[in-house]
């Protein structure tokens, strides 16, 4: 029986992070300058590349956990598969991410094409939701772990991307000197609102699972809740990702927004790496009297070879 | 024409021997199984006490998830309904074995690819069985066209009510167990 889902861990749990982060960073970028913020302006430029880099490097992450990597470009080669959906909404992001930035500098010919500028915004914002929606549709095509319920997942997955972006947004206001603009006040009171949703809706989803029908779904709730991963879901996620923050929040100086805004960044990854890890599958009649795992008989066959070799050595001694 | 197998439970002795064939006509090393033998019980409470063995090889599943999950397409379903995985278009990501309920795929490290039970198609094309219904001296195994009611295999899962495993999934698995 598993402990843990143990093919998709680490680098994939990052991957989602990231991707998920650059998004809504870009979301949140593209909604302040379709709101008017005057910040907008200064940090949108860098902000939207640093977005794209963010969900770049996802990409690449998911590339290194692939086995041949010299044929991952055929990841989009099954529109049908959400996998290769998440891959095709991660490149349109990306594409729409680099476009937009380009609005933001000056020695760009269409730098003051704000009517595309907007439209670009737009249909970024659309293609960044969708780049958090998919990853959470493909979880959920997993009908033996009933731990990932897509229509659970996908609020989950908005609100805490919303959070982490946001904190994003905030680190490059607060580095590039705009952490006293008004629209980035209104933005730090919008992270403690999000993070107020994101301690509601990702309790509420353990603990709802916790309760689930499904025996797999609850015994993963009680491993995040009461079991391995109790530290750092309750240490990480839920007291230094959410709750520091929120205590955080009344000061408003720069190294406070950048320590918060980092600690919400941590705070993400580990939700991710710990909804990845402890979705275990529907256990097989009698898989938990399995006689040896992979491990043991891969250690048993090495010592066999080993022993073979002495007695072949002991045989036919070489000279 | 839909290719599938039987396992009588009540026959299986949990030899291994289907999992070493397997091994030996598939050239695999000695961790990786195509088929894994698993022990179930003792169930009930002393002295009426019982246990069995479940041989678990791919259930090549009319409604497959590894196939809908594949984003290259490796993993395909043919018409016989055998399901196979194209190593070409393979490149390892994996997703097949985190959606596969019944964690039977593995993943080869040397190739960097995805491989798991084959139904050995090639065999059966040639008009021989499976190795592993071959194999089996008990002849817990069988193989044969579960579309066809005349067929031994459609026979014996109607007269001995057999089950597939985890049914409730949807996955329309195309191996079938008599339960003791």
């Amino acid at each position: 029986m598993e402990t843990r889902q143990e093919y998709w861990e680490g680098l994939a749990a990052v991957s989602f992070f990231l991707v998920a982060t650059g998004a809504m960073m870009f979301l949140v970028l593209a909604a302040l300058d379709l709101l008017g913020a005057q910040a907008a302006l200064d940090i949108n430029g860098w902000g939207s590349l640093a977005a794209l880099v963010m969900a770049a490097i996802g990409g690449l992450c998911l590339m290194v956990e692939a086995g041949n990597k010299a044929k991952a470009y055929l990841i989009v080669a099954n529109p049908a598969s959400m996998a290769s959906r998440n891959a095709i909404m991660m490149t349109l992001f990306m594409g729409l991410a680099f476009v937009y930035a380009t609005f933001f500098f000056a020695f760009i010919p269409w730098v003051g094409w704000n009517y595309v500028r907007a439209l670009v915004a737009v249909v970024g914002i659309i293609a960044a939701l969708l780049a958090v929606i998919v990853p959470a549709l493909e979880l959920g095509e997993s009908r033996g772990r009933g731990f990932w319920n897509a229509s659970g997942l996908i609020p989950v997955f908005i609100i805490t991307s919303l959070a982490s972006g946001t904190g994003a947004v905030l680190i490059v206001a607060a580095v590039m000197g705009f952490a006293q603009d008004p629209a980035i006040a209104i933005l730090d009171r919008a992270l403690f609102v999000f993070l107020i949703l994101q301690l509601i809706t990702v309790l509420g989803y353990v603990k709802g699972m916790k309760n689930s029908g499904a025996i797999e779904a609850r015994t993963a709730a009680r491993n995040i809740l009461e079991g391995e991963f109790k530290t750092s879901f309750w240490g990480c996620v839920i007291v230094a990702g959410t709750i520091v923050p929120m205590v955080l929040f009344f000061s408003s100086s720069p190294a406070v927004i950048i320590v918060k805004s980092v600690l919400v960044l941590v705070g993400g990854v580990c939700f991710r790496n710990i909804f990845l890890a402890a979705a275990i599958r529907k256990a097989l009649p009698g898989e938990d009297n399995e006689w040896v795992s992979r491990e043991e008989a891969a250690h048993l066959a090495i010592s066999l070879e080993k022993r073979w070799q002495e007695k072949k050595e002991w045989l036919y001694p070489s000279k | 024409m839909r290719w599938g197998m039987l396992v009588d439970l009540r026959k299986c002795v949990g030899c291994h021997a289907c999992t070493v064939a397997c091994q030996n006509v598939n050239g695999l090393d000695f961790a990786d199984k195509w088929t894994k033998v698993l022990r179930v019980g003792p169930i009930g409470k002393y002295p009426n006490l019982t246990g069995y063995f479940m041989p678990v090889p791919c259930m090549h599943c009319e409604d497959a998830p590894c196939v809908e999950g594949c984003p290259t397409g490796a993993s395909f379903k043919r018409k016989d309904g055998i399901v196979l995985v194209d190593e070409n278009k393979c490149i390892g990501c994996k997703f097949c074995m985190v959606v596969c309920p019944y964690g039977v795929r593995l993943y080869n490290e040397k190739k960097g690819i995805v491989e798991k039970c084959v139904m050995c198609h090639e065999r059966l094309e040639n008009g021989e069985t499976t190795r592993c219904t071959e194999t089996c001296q008990l002849k817990a195994r069988y193989c044969g066209d579960l579309d066809d009611p005349n067929s031994e295999i459609s026979i014996l899962i109607a007269r001995n009510n057999a089950k597939p495993l985890h049914p409730e999934l949807g996955t329309e698995p195309s191996v079938y167990y008599i339960i003791p």
